[in-house]
């Protein structure tokens, strides 16, 4: 996995599982609710999908992209990384 | 009595010498010929020679016939007691001490027994206690023999790559070394037959030098091939074509493998199914070869479409969402799987998504639906071009492409951009090696000889590897740091160390790369100290 591989794999929105348009209240919902999940240690919150294939989703990453989210200006770059991106589509790996 | 002998001896000298010069020039009737003459020597001397130890165990004196065989095995067949006994029994000492009678029927240099004693020493297993004997019989000076002896102890410690790196750079010295130029075009050929690299066997069997002692690296010929093969490819070794002696004398194996690769690349001098057999029969190692050569009367030419399919075939496809959804979907698949196609593919789905003129709008009327700063868009939209470039870039590298040639597939600006980038980084990183060697050099910090060696091998690999990459451009802007820090290293070699023909071999290297970017400051200098004879042994 390429350094850039990982960073788009890491968008905010395929951490949370968001589409792009998702409006900051969701954002915050989203992220409370998945922090929660993973407290309890539900399967179903460890992994989340992305167009490079699945990823591990840990505590950490989803309040980083929930900081992310945040910042209008961060967010805007990482909507254009996620443009076309459907919460919900197959995780298969690119290509 | 003693004349008829001297007489004998001398047969069976001047026809092994003669077949042994025309075999390594072509395999012909002159071949034959004083392969017979020697043959007939060998079957007088062996005649007599018998005679001689019967008459002595006919008079009841065991020792002397003992004596007598022995000295007359040494002597008159030391070249199939090595290759048979010695070598395989790994008599490394015994064997040097056998290959050293060569120096006086063929002029081959100290080195040359050595070379044969590496072979033995393997066989043997390299063991701990001949390490301080192999020490002791070390050349004063590192020259084509002694290379092709480390690379045969490193094929037996199982560093492949190694071995090639250091049989292929012999072509580098000037000096003739007929014996290690010939285990070293057997290896290359048998390495290049495993890995169906077909090319390149004809390629080597094809390079010839002109007549004279190691007269391809003299300062003249490489300028003539230059000549010959510009507008500059760069990275390449040169290899002079026509008549003159082979580069790479082939033995018998070599021969064979030369000739199961004309044949699968469906050549039209390949030899005909009675030649190959011919070939297979003069051939070492008949049985392990069997199967090359059954498949290559199979099915000769098979192998010449092999390996031409590239690229994915993926398309980017705009018809399921927007442009710049098409653009980082194509994006993901291409640093997911790297190929020139899909490179060329991505950057031009960047410059469609990018250059749509609604797309700034869009991102402008975002920025304030989210409540960022006047500037975010603007930034946002310049940060992802970055990002893309950067990524493009990196691609680039990572599946090896050739940039003028990616860029002469299309005239995208993310394209060119990716491009400028990846030669930024691979001309970084060979100064970054150039400079590793300067101030190693200028610090005076002395590797073994060898290993010099191969610090220059893997400089000239990784700046071939970048020239392929980066094209005439690349070496035109590398070559000025290469001069520098390079120049200072072969001067050092030469004066201090005495490394004359290391020194030499990289001083015609920077000539030929003199030459392919028309340096003329370079071109004088590293002309003039090709001119320098090197000494060897």
């Amino acid at each position: 996995m390429t350094e850039a591989a990982e960073r788009l794999a890491e968008n905010p929105f395929f951490v949370l599982g968001l589409a792009p348009d998702a409006p900051p209240r969701e954002v915050e919902r989203e992220a409370q609710k998945l922090l929660g999940m993973l407290e309890l240690g539900l399967a179903d919150a460890t992994t989340y999908a992305t167009p490079l294939g699945p990823r591990t989703r840990t505590a950490e990453s989803v309040r980083a992209a929930a900081a992310v989210l945040r910042d209008p200006r961060r967010r805007l770059v990482a909507e254009l990384w996620a443009a076309g991106w459907k919460p919900g589509a197959p995780a298969g790996g690119a290509g | 009595m003693a004349r008829v002998l001297a007489w004998i001896w001398w047969i069976v000298a001047f026809g092994r010498r003669r077949a042994w010069m025309a075999r390594r020039d072509h395999r012909g009737g002159a071949f034959l010929a004083f392969t017979a003459l020697a043959a007939l020597g060998d079957v007088i001397a062996g005649y007599w020679s018998l005679s001689l130890v019967l008459v002595f165990l006919a008079l009841g004196e065991w020792l002397l016939a003992g004596v007598a065989a022995a000295a007359l095995c040494g002597l008159m067949m030391r070249r199939v007691v090595i290759e048979h006994v010695t070598v395989p029994l790994g008599l490394y000492r015994t064997t040097y001490l056998l290959a050293q009678i060569d120096r006086w029927f063929l002029n081959e240099p100290l080195g040359a027994a050595r070379l044969t004693a590496a072979r033995a020493l393997v066989r043997a297993g390299v063991p701990a206690r001949a390490e301080r004997w192999w020490k002791s019989v070390a050349p004063a000076r590192v020259g084509a023999h002694e290379i092709a002896a480390q690379a045969v102890l490193a094929d037996a410690r199982g560093d492949r790559a190694d071995a090639g790196l250091l049989f292929e750079s012999i072509i580098l010295l000037r000096e003739p070394a007929p014996s290690a130029r010939e285990l070293a075009a057997e290896w290359l050929a048998v390495d290049d037959a495993a890995h169906g690299r077909w090319a390149a066997i004809v390629e080597r069997a094809q390079a010839r030098a002109r007549p004279g002692r190691g007269a391809h690296r003299r300062p003249e010929a490489i300028e003539a091939e230059h000549a010959a093969t510009s507008p500059a490819s760069g990275g390449g070794s040169g290899s002079g074509r026509g008549r003159g002696e082979m580069m790479w004398p082939p033995t018998g194996l070599t021969f064979f493998l030369e000739g199961v690769a004309a044949r699968m690349l469906g050549r039209a001098d390949a030899p005909s199914q009675l030649g190959m057999w011919v070939r297979w029969l003069e051939s070492s190692r008949r049985r392990e070869m069997l199967p090359l050569l059954r498949r290559c009367l199979d099915g000769a030419g098979a192998d010449r479409a092999a390996g031409s399919g590239t690229g994915t075939g993926t398309g980017t496809g705009t018809d399921n969402g927007t442009v710049l959804a098409a653009a980082v979907r194509a994006h993901m698949e291409v640093l997911a799987r790297p190929t020139e196609g899909g490179l060329v593919r991505v950057a031009e789905a960047w410059d469609v998504a990018i250059g749509e003129q609604g797309w700034r709008t869009d991102i402008a009327k975002r920025a304030i639906e989210l409540g960022a700063p006047a500037d975010a868009a603007s930034r946002a939209a310049e940060e992802l071009r970055l990002q893309v470039v950067n990524d493009v870039a990196h691609a680039m590298l990572a599946a090896s492409v050739s940039l003028p040639r990616i860029l002469q597939r299309s005239d995208s600006s993310v394209l060119a951009a990716a491009a400028a980038k990846a030669r930024a980084e691979l001309l970084a990183r060979l100064e970054l090696t150039f400079e590793r060697i300067g101030g190693r050099v200028q610090e005076r910090t002395a590797l073994a000889p060898i290993d010099e060696w191969r610090s220059f091998l893997a400089v000239r690999a990784a700046y071939g590897d970048a020239v392929d990459r980066g094209g005439l451009e690349l070496d035109r802007l590398a070559f000025p740091h290469a001069h520098t820090e390079l120049t200072s290293w072969t001067v050092w070699m030469w004066n201090d160390r005495k490394e004359h023909a290391l020194s030499h071999g990289m001083t015609t290297w920077l000539f030929e790369r003199a030459l392919a970017v028309g340096d003329a400051q370079a071109i004088e200098l590293h002309g003039k100290n090709a001119q320098l004879e090197p000494s060897t042994d």
